[in-house]
């Protein structure tokens, strides 16, 4: 019989690696993040999760959704009790879909010590808190609260030969719009062929004049609610009535239809969330749209832009229904929430990380702002040239930027539909009258199902 | 013994349509149940029985009607697109000195990639390879000729047309597999002799092979018109169903209701409303088509 070569101290040893393999491989945390698209996103791959990974062994999957589909999946994997992501992107308008399946923060806030003095009450207001689903209870931490401004190329506005031309066919000098029908002028006057000139150069492809991304519903809601909002709208009142009946919201829409018609590109229709802005760094546009998480893919390294952008806030729509001085619109961005799983603390750890202790490092890599100490860092400050235009112009408009209201309905009563009505308006599916009649009946019959009138 | 001989036949067949019978009927009669409440996502606890209000609200609904015209013309299209395309590519591959060579069943694997490609690939390939209208193949190919493209996936004339031909594309291989198997049926020493009577290909194509196999065009025809009408992904990742709501079909329309509108009742409504439409055409096609005269 021939002994065997194995010996019993070798056999031994396999299975304790093995089993310490095992153990290891068990007690190892997961964390999977659900991520909204954005120049964050290659910072946050790049850098602070690898880094986070590195010094923790926390491991990380981080999933960057469509714009319009973060909600739509996380919401479907909390209904269905999945537990498949711990950490979620969160922008006021989409919280209530599932408020009951997120964590609370405040017992984690207490243990682990996070400074919330750092957010303003504003910014706890919208994008930390829901007083109406879950009075009293801090549920997300603001990452990029942010209303969109306006964006321009300062070097061509400044240019002798278009200051001279605009003044001779506008009367005005060529400047940063006070109304929405000055920012039509402006990107009328922009709008130009292939061979034309601007700036004194020869266009090898055409130049548009302003554009933000549209595809719809998602993408023309979240242009259009600009215009909605600037018209002294807020959808509904304190009795639940709304005021989207009123016959300025077709003024608007006519304008709306007449702006994309005349100087957006026609590719915008298929341009999801802030995609618009990678034809302004190829200076095919004179003017645009600005969610403020965006500004770096104009304005980053290597960004044939960088430093020729202006930014304003929105302009005022004479006649609005707030007398307001300049427009606005929504109080979006958001933050990130933790789902009630049994990971839920290592993902506020790792949060708190990112926020607190990276804060700084951050802003610098992002450009996002949320926390006091990021507007008043020096470092901070002196990061870019063109925050000396950016940052006060964000901070204005941020002065009259619409809260969005709190009630789970604001999806299906405001978002989606008003999408939609921008969207038959724009293409005459239906007259504006009837868009504006089904987009009223929507709300009002969605409000009194809910029990709210 | 003559109840044992009855009997035997529904003890084979009796374990599948119970499987089938709980498969396809609970999500059936759920979907019926739900069409008939008042459900939001958001609330999912909160289910109010509205009896037909649904249904009766997308009656009225002018965009509904305008999804169904869509998706008429897009199963229609690609119906007849698909059947037309199987029919020539299967043709020709079954063509004496092509058939059965190797170059052909080269050809035939490579022909099954649309077919076994995700929906939502071929669309998003579509969108960014095909149709674009500055760097897209099809433009590309236009130019070649000195042509100006259109932006086919912007404008409200152009996108119905390459979300058809898109879909035509994924659903062609299924029709070309059928038509060439059915082909191979055809017995040759029947079109030695309309060779021998002077028929020539074109004639002996619809005289005698058209015939032969009108059933596998009648079941592919059917096969297709299915599939088409309820194609979701390929045309969710292509236009999303625009522009406007130019290629808005039903199944979008659901996607819509359910999901960015939170409104599931409503979304049950237009799939059993579809389930039903698809039904009765089914239908009234297999009696035309007479394709319940096939095995008897």
């Amino acid at each position: 019989m021939k002994p065997s070569t194995h010996r019993p101290w070798l056999r031994a040893l396999v299975a304790a690696l093995l089993l310490g393999l095992l153990a290891t491989a068990s007690a190892q945390v997961t964390l999977r993040i659900a991520e909204h698209p954005g120049s964050h996103v290659a910072p946050m791959e790049e850098y602070f999760i690898p880094l986070y990974e590195e010094l923790t062994g926390v491991n990380i999957v981080y999933e960057v959704l469509p714009a319009d589909q973060v909600w739509q999946k996380q919401q479907l994997e909390a209904q269905a009790n999945s537990n498949y992501y711990d950490i979620g992107y969160h922008s006021p308008g989409w919280f209530g879909y599932y408020h009951e399946k997120v964590a609370g923060l405040d017992d984690l806030i207490e243990e682990f010590g996070f400074d919330l003095s750092q957010y303003s009450d504003a910014v706890q207001a919208s994008h930390m808190r829901n007083e109406l689903l879950r009075p009293g209870e801090i549920i997300a931490i603001a990452r990029n609260p942010q209303t969109p401004i306006y964006s321009y190329r300062a070097d061509w506005f400044a240019h002798p030969d278009e200051q001279a031309a605009f003044q001779a066919a506008y009367g005005r000098p060529l400047a940063a719009p006070a109304t929405w029908e000055e920012l039509y002028d402006i990107a009328v006057f922009f709008t130009r062929p292939a061979g034309a000139t601007v700036a004194g150069e020869t266009l090898a492809q055409p130049l548009f004049g302003y554009s933000a991304s549209i595809k719809p519903p998602g993408g023309m809601a979240r242009a259009f609610l600009a215009i909605v909002y600037s018209l002294g709208l807020d959808g509904w009142d304190e009795n639940y009535d709304s005021d989207l009946s009123d016959p300025i919201l077709l003024e608007g829409a006519a304008y709306w239809k007449r702006l994309i018609q005349d100087t957006f590109p026609p590719q915008a229709q298929t341009w999801d969330f802030l995609e618009h802005l990678s034809f302004m760094r190829e200076g095919r546009l004179a003017t645009a749209e600005m969610w403020p998480e965006g500004v770096l893919t104009v304005e980053g390294d290597g960004a044939p832009t960088a430093g020729k952008l202006a930014y304003a806030p929105l302009p005022q729509w004479p006649g609005n229904r707030k007398d307001l001085p300049i427009g606005r619109s929504f109080l979006g961005g958001g933050g990130v929430l933790i789902f009630d799983t049994p990971n839920k603390a290592e993902a506020f750890k790792f949060l708190q990380w990112l926020f607190e202790e990276q804060s700084k490092e951050f802003n610098l890599r992002t450009a996002m702002f949320s926390r006091a100490d990021q507007f008043t860092d020096p470092d901070v400050l002196a990061s870019y040239d063109f925050y000396e235009t950016f940052l006060p112009a964000w901070q204005e408009q941020t002065t009259y930027a619409f809260p969005r209201q709190y009630e789970a309905e604001w999806g299906a009563v405001m978002y989606t539909p008003v999408g939609e009505f921008a969207n038959d308006v724009l293409y005459d599916t239906l007259t504006p009258e009837q868009s504006q009649r089904r987009l009223v009946d929507n709300m009002e019959r969605i409000f009194d199902e809910s029990g709210y009138r | 013994m003559s109840s044992r001989r009855h009997f035997n036949p529904w003890a084979f067949v009796l374990p599948g349509v119970i499987a089938g019978g709980v498969i396809l009927g609970v999500p059936v009669v759920q979907a019926l149940w739900t069409s008939l409440h008042r459900l939001r996502l958001y609330r999912l606890h909160d289910q109010v029985w509205v009896g037909l209000d649904n249904y009766l609200r997308l009656w009225q609904d002018p965009l509904f009607h305008l999804s169904i015209r869509s998706t008429v013309v897009f199963t229609l299209g690609c119906t007849v697109l698909s059947v037309i395309a199987g029919l020539a590519v299967a043709s020709v591959m079954s063509t004496r000195g092509i058939r059965g060579t190797t170059a052909a069943r080269f050809f035939m694997a490579f022909y099954l990639v649309p077919f076994v490609a995700t929906q939502v690939v071929v669309g998003m390939m579509g969108r960014l390879y095909v149709w674009e209208p500055e760097y897209g193949l099809v433009n590309y190919v236009l130019a070649a000729f000195g042509i100006d493209g259109p932006m086919w996936l912007i404008s409200q004339d152009t996108a119905m047309w390459a979300t058809i031909i898109t879909n035509t594309w994924r659903l062609t291989p299924l029709a070309v597999l059928i038509f060439y198997a059915a082909l191979a049926t055809v017995p040759e020493e029947l079109l030695e002799s309309a060779e021998v009577d002077g028929a020539g290909g074109w004639k002996a194509f619809v005289q005698i092979k058209l015939p032969m196999i009108r059933y596998h065009i009648g079941f592919i025809a059917l096969i297709q018109l299915t599939s088409a009408f309820r194609e979701f992904d390929t045309v969710f990742a292509l236009t999303g169903g625009g522009p406007g709501r130019a290629t808005n079909v039903l199944s979008l329309l659901v996607y819509n209701e359910g999901i960015s509108a939170a409104n599931l009742g409503m979304a049950n409504a237009i799939s059993f409303t579809m389930l039903i439409i698809v039904a009765v055409i089914s239908l009234i096609y297999m009696r035309l088509a007479r394709l319940g005269e096939l095995g008897q």
